[in-house]
């Protein structure tokens, strides 16, 4: 008997698409799409369908593993839980609670994760992560100069007349954002993309013009300037709703073009045929992609882009608007991002936490206590966060390591013990988007494999053994049944007369107080009450300048470095979410082992070629991988992409460095310089 | 009856791969080659120059080259669908729907040494589904259709000689131009690469084939010169074992070799099934004339000269890239030669050369073979040459036979190197 659920896919990525699964007894026999979601209709990405194999690979870490002699042995639950526990009343008691570091990332999304915080708050504290490894930096200066994150709904792009893709490659990282982008092409609509690569969402593209990367803000400014003088700029907007005009228009008065040319490496007849386009059509949809964002100036620089929408008038209309993030149905959170990033806003138990940009670094810093054990879970630092062999490192030097996984990556290779975690269709729970406008429920389709627990179970279980109270028990930690699973979800719900259980099982509901266009009636949540290009709270929190400026990277092209003198640039592709999928049969049948992809120019320069073995490296480390050509990479820049594990070959976070951001506590691990070498 | 055809929107596609992983999650993982594939023009990303993608696995074409050209039936139109459906236990594994397929569409599982392909889904189109990839297809790029389409309207986008009327009908590219870019940034070297093509056929992989063609074409040189009857026992028994051999070997090509009595089932439509037919009636000829009574010398030489003319005709869907339609290694082309040699016509194997040699001179100037080709070629008229000095010295016969043999298997060298 086939069996219809509607469940959506709750990976760290844009699209948050919902789909249909058809079950046979335990196993999937199909996933298709499900066409009630008007932003994924189409279905979902070779990602989510690849789900078919995730859900039922033989790789799948089945039973607790314990590390003995540098192998994994299988244990049981009650002996991995009992040393556990025993371990976390020991830490507690001889140094404690906060020499155990909790770390979670964001390998899957859902309001079951607060059964996670909560226990280790009641645990006592720990030393957590504060900052983020993605978004923040945008996300705080488009909370700086509109009040809040959100945008209009996807399918309103296709009313746009321009749309610029600003560092953002949505045919890779965001595939449904490709199907309003042609409706609104076929509609006579132009697309420009900005981005040092020829990526495949710029083919079909009017424009594309490839800057140096980090130097976006200078080009953005040349561009407004350009405008401004011009007269193109919208007055009767910028009177009404925006605050600091005339100073930013003064602060343009010191560029010059042709050092800003010079600057970010776009020949000025070209920076004045996009500000000719930008003034001249509306409206405008402006896409701003995160990648550009973790550098050192990622905040500013995405400052001075949002400037371009905001003297132009493209804010709070159709087809008009700033597509950053869109958090309208993050309708549970109490402070949203980036707020609840910073460290002023965790609570007393977590007071001590540490930047997760400089994760390994200051893992290894901590004193009084010294860290002791480090528990991962929906997360794999090692490969992901900045500068792996640091984080290597400072495992290393840890007791002992718990890490919650599905497979063996890279982080659950230094684990003491690996407990099994769950995947997406074994557990029911409610789920937002960062881009789509739906609040959805991820369904439970099937009985978690082997011997799999669900993390609320785990941390039930331990709750029990480290002597929790009942009362403790029964309000924070929901027994291992779907009713009481629904319960604990339902708690959350029923603040929503839209939002049920039984609703959401039937497909997405349109976000309670969805504003589908957003900022429409031009309410805006800063101290001004109106767009604040002059912010004095950038200048307060971050010490940056209160206008949009351009700030030079701390590596780049830019500063004369010849032992170092190429970006590594670490895009995302669309056979990743970050560190997930790579390892299953099905998407290595399409990529199989990672690459260095460098311009012909330079790899002639240092005779390398085509398919050749190389060294590339820096400071941090290096890595031996094949070149791959494209020829039309700017020159100057090698491109290895996010992802892949360093048992794979090797992931970019082995040649990043842990640093922060201008604002948000993001991570400006894009900064990097390296050098290509024969071997 | 409505026909079923796929439609394809270049416009739309971003080469995101799901129609690839929505046919793996409906038929099951492809370990070998996938069904359905992504070809992307301008690959190297040469700046200045549009990039854009075409998904294809098989279109069910209405004069399908597969069915109509393989030996041993193992294909056939579903009359429901208007599929093309392969049936793995009729396949024989012998490859030669691969060269006929002008999209690439039969994959070779090297495990079960047979043929597979995309089905249409036929049991979801039975259901009025779409075919899995099409499903799957997140930017509505690639599509499906129940209605009827005039299939001689559709021009195929890859350029095939003959349009077998494909079943996927092909939106073009809006805007040929590609966006426009700072073509500043880079070098006259960057703008240029070397040309890939579509490998079919690979020497190494295919020297039985090689083999048996080359010792096919002496054989039938040496009967077409009179061998026969009345010759020494040593050449006869010579003659039969290479016979053996190069069957043999032949047969070693094949994925399932318990099958090959299936090789001869389309002698109508396959110039394979014909080569295997007429090569079987030739030795079977020649064995009798040896070893049982005298046969008519045409009795022998006709079905010889029928197999040489269905070796070259089976090679000739792979020989349409070049626009020299004829090689000097041609199986006939050898085995005039050789019958000219030992029949000692010199005279007219000296024109006989000189054309051959005309043909190579011209396909040189026309298609340009790689530099590497050029050492063969020259070894291999090298031969030829000191064959002729050896001629005009007068040196023992053998030694020249020797030498123009070694040269003409050279030349089936390079016959099958340029088809790689």
């Amino acid at each position: 008997m086939i069996k219809t659920f509607h469940t959506a896919c709750p990976r760290n990525c844009y699209s948050t698409c919902s789909f249909i699964v058809k079950m046979n007894g335990q196993s999937i026999t199909s996933i298709e799409p499900q066409p009630l979601n008007k932003s994924t209709s189409e279905g979902p990405c070779l990602k989510g369908l690849s789900y078919k194999e995730r859900a039922q690979s033989k790789d799948r870490i089945l039973h607790p593993l314990k590390k003995v002699k540098g192998k994994f042995e299988r244990i049981s639950w009650e002996e991995a839980l009992n040393e556990i526990a025993e371990r976390l009343i020991n830490y507690k008691a001889e140094y404690g609670s906060h020499s155990v570091l909790f770390y979670a990332a964001s390998g899957m999304s859902g309001l079951l994760n607060g059964v996670s915080s909560d226990f280790w708050r009641l645990y006592g504290g720990t030393t957590t992560v504060y900052g983020n490894l993605c978004w923040p930096a945008g996300l705080e200066a488009s909370r700086l100069t509109l009040g809040e994150n959100k945008h209009n709904v996807p399918w309103d792009t296709e009313n746009a007349k321009l749309i610029l893709l600003w560092g953002k490659n949505p045919a890779e990282s965001n595939i449904h954002q490709m199907l309003p982008i042609e409706k609104a092409q076929r509609k006579g609509a132009k697309l420009v993309v900005i981005d040092p690569r020829r990526t495949p969402s710029s083919e079909r593209a009017d424009l594309l013009l490839q800057p140096i990367p980090g130097t976006d803000g200078i080009l953005a400014l040349a561009i407004a300037k350009i405008i401004i003088e011009k007269g193109l700029h919208d007055l009767e907007f910028i009177e009404k709703y925006v605050f600091g005009f005339s100073e930013f228009e003064k602060s343009l008065e010191s560029l010059d073009l042709v050092q800003a040319s010079k600057e970010c490496g776009i020949p000025v007849h070209f920076i004045k045929k996009l500000a000719s386009l930008i003034g001249s059509i509306k409206p405008m949809t402006l896409v701003p992609g995160y990648g550009m964002q973790r550098y050192s100036n990622g905040g500013q620089t995405t400052r001075c882009l949002l400037a371009l929408s905001i003297i132009t008038g493209n804010i709070g209309k159709s087809g008009a608007c700033w597509h950053y993030a869109n958090l309208q149905s993050y309708v549970f959170d109490k402070v949203k991002e980036p707020v609840n990033y910073f460290p002023s806003q965790f609570d007393k138990p977590f007071r001590r936490a540490i930047p997760t940009a400089l994760l390994g670094e200051k893992m290894m810093e901590q004193k009084n206590p010294e860290l002791k054990m480090v528990w991962i879970e929906r997360g794999n630092p090692v490969t992901q966060n900045p500068d792996s062999n640091k984080t290597i490192e400072a495992f290393r030097k840890l007791d002992f390591v718990v890490v919650v996984e599905q497979f063996l990556t890279d982080t659950a290779q230094e684990a003491s013990i690996i407990l099994p975690a769950k995947n997406m269709f074994e557990q029911t729970d409610i789920i937002g988007s960062y881009w789509n406008p739906y609040v959805q429920m991820k369904q439970k389709v099937m009985e978690p494999a082997g011997e799999v627990k669900p993390e609320t179970e785990i941390y039930y279980l331990l709750a029990r053994k480290l002597g929790f109270s009942e009362e403790v028990i029964q309000n924070h930690f929901p027994e291992n049944n779907d009713e009481a699973i629904e319960k604990y979800l339902n708690k959350e719900l029923k603040v929503f007369e839209e939002l049920s259980i039984e609703k959401l099982k039937q497909g997405p509901i349109l976000a309670p107080g969805l504003e589908e266009i957003a900022f429409e009636n031009m309410n805006f949540n800063t101290p001004s009450g109106k767009i604040e290009l002059f912010s004095q709270q950038a200048f307060d929190k971050w010490e940056v300048p209160q206008l949009p400026t351009y700030e030079r990277l701390e590596e780049g092209q830019k500063n004369e470095n010849p032992q170092f003198p190429l970006s590594l640039m670490s895009p995302n592709t669309k056979n990743r979410i970050h560190s997930q999928f790579g390892n299953l049969e099905s998407i290595r049948a399409l990529d199989s082992e990672p690459l260095l992809i460098m311009s012909p120019k330079d790899a002639r320069a240092r005779e390398i070629k085509q398919g050749e073995r190389i060294k590339v490296w820096n400071e941090r480390g290096e890595v031996l991988i094949k070149t791959s050509f494209d020829h039309s990479l700017r020159p100057g820049n090698v491109v290895m992409v996010n992802g892949y594990w360093n048992s794979e070959g090797g992931s970019p976070n082995l040649l990043s460095k842990g640093r922060e951001t201008d604002m948000g506590h993001g991570t400006a691990f894009h900064d990097n310089m390296v050098e290509v070498e024969k071997i | 009856m409505s026909a079923n055809y796929f439609i394809f929107d270049k416009n739309k596609c971003v080469a995101c791969h799901a129609c690839v992983l929505g046919c793996m999650n409906e038929n099951g993982f492809q370990s070998n080659q996938q069904w359905r594939n992504i070809i992307t023009e301008n690959k190297a990303k040469l700046p200045g120059i549009p990039l854009f993608h075409i998904s294809l696995a098989c279109n069910h074409c209405e004069d399908a080259p597969c069915m109509k050209n393989c030996p041993a039936l193992a294909y056939n139109k579903s009359l429901l669908s208007g599929a093309i459906l392969h049936e793995s236990e009729n396949c024989i594994g012998c490859q030669y729907c691969i060269w006929q397929c002008p999209y690439d569409a039969p994959k070779f599982n090297t495990q079960s040494g047979v043929i597979e392909k995309c089905h249409f889904c036929e049991s979801r189109i039975l259901e009025n589904q779409s075919p899995a990839c099409a499903e799957a297809c997140p930017t509505d790029a690639l599509g499906f259709s129940f209605d009827d389409i005039d299939k001689n309207k559709i021009t195929p986008s890859i350029s095939v000689a003959q349009n077998p009327h494909p079943s996927i009908q092909i939106k073009e590219l809006e805007n040929e131009e590609g966006p426009e870019i700072d073509m500043s940034l880079f070098e006259e070297e960057d703008l240029v690469i070397e040309e890939e093509g579509v490998k079919r056929v690979r020497i190494i992989e295919e020297w039985p084939l090689l083999v048996f063609t080359f010792i096919v074409a002496v054989l039938v040189a040496f009967s077409a010169s009179g061998i026969g009857n009345q010759s020494p026992d040593w050449i006869k028994w010579s003659i039969t074992a290479a016979g053996g051999i190069g069957a043999a070997l032949s047969s070693l090509h094949l994925g399932k070799k318990l099958r090959m009595w299936r090789a001869v089932l389309n002698i109508k439509h396959s110039w394979l099934s014909r080569e295997i037919f007429f090569f079987g009636l030739y030795f079977l000829a020649m064995v009798t004339d040896f070893f049982l009574f005298n046969l008519n010398y045409y009795v022998v030489l006709i079905p010889g000269a029928l197999t040489l003319l269905s070796i070259d005709m089976l090679y000739q869907p792979v020989q349409q890239k070049w626009r020299m339609p004829f090689h000097s290694g041609q199986s006939i082309f050898i085995s005039t030669s050789l019958f000219l040699l030992l029949f000692h016509f010199y005279w007219l194997l000296l024109v006989f050369i000189l054309i051959r040699l005309g043909i190579q001179l011209y396909s040189m100037l026309v298609d340009n073979p790689p530099q590497k080709m050029n050492a063969l070629i020259l070894i291999r008229w090298g031969m030829i040459d000191l064959a002729i000095i050896f001629l005009f010295f007068d040196l023992p016969y053998i030694f020249i036979f020797l030498v123009f043999l070694l040269g003409e298997l050279f030349d089936r060298i390079l016959f099958y190197k340029e088809l790689d």
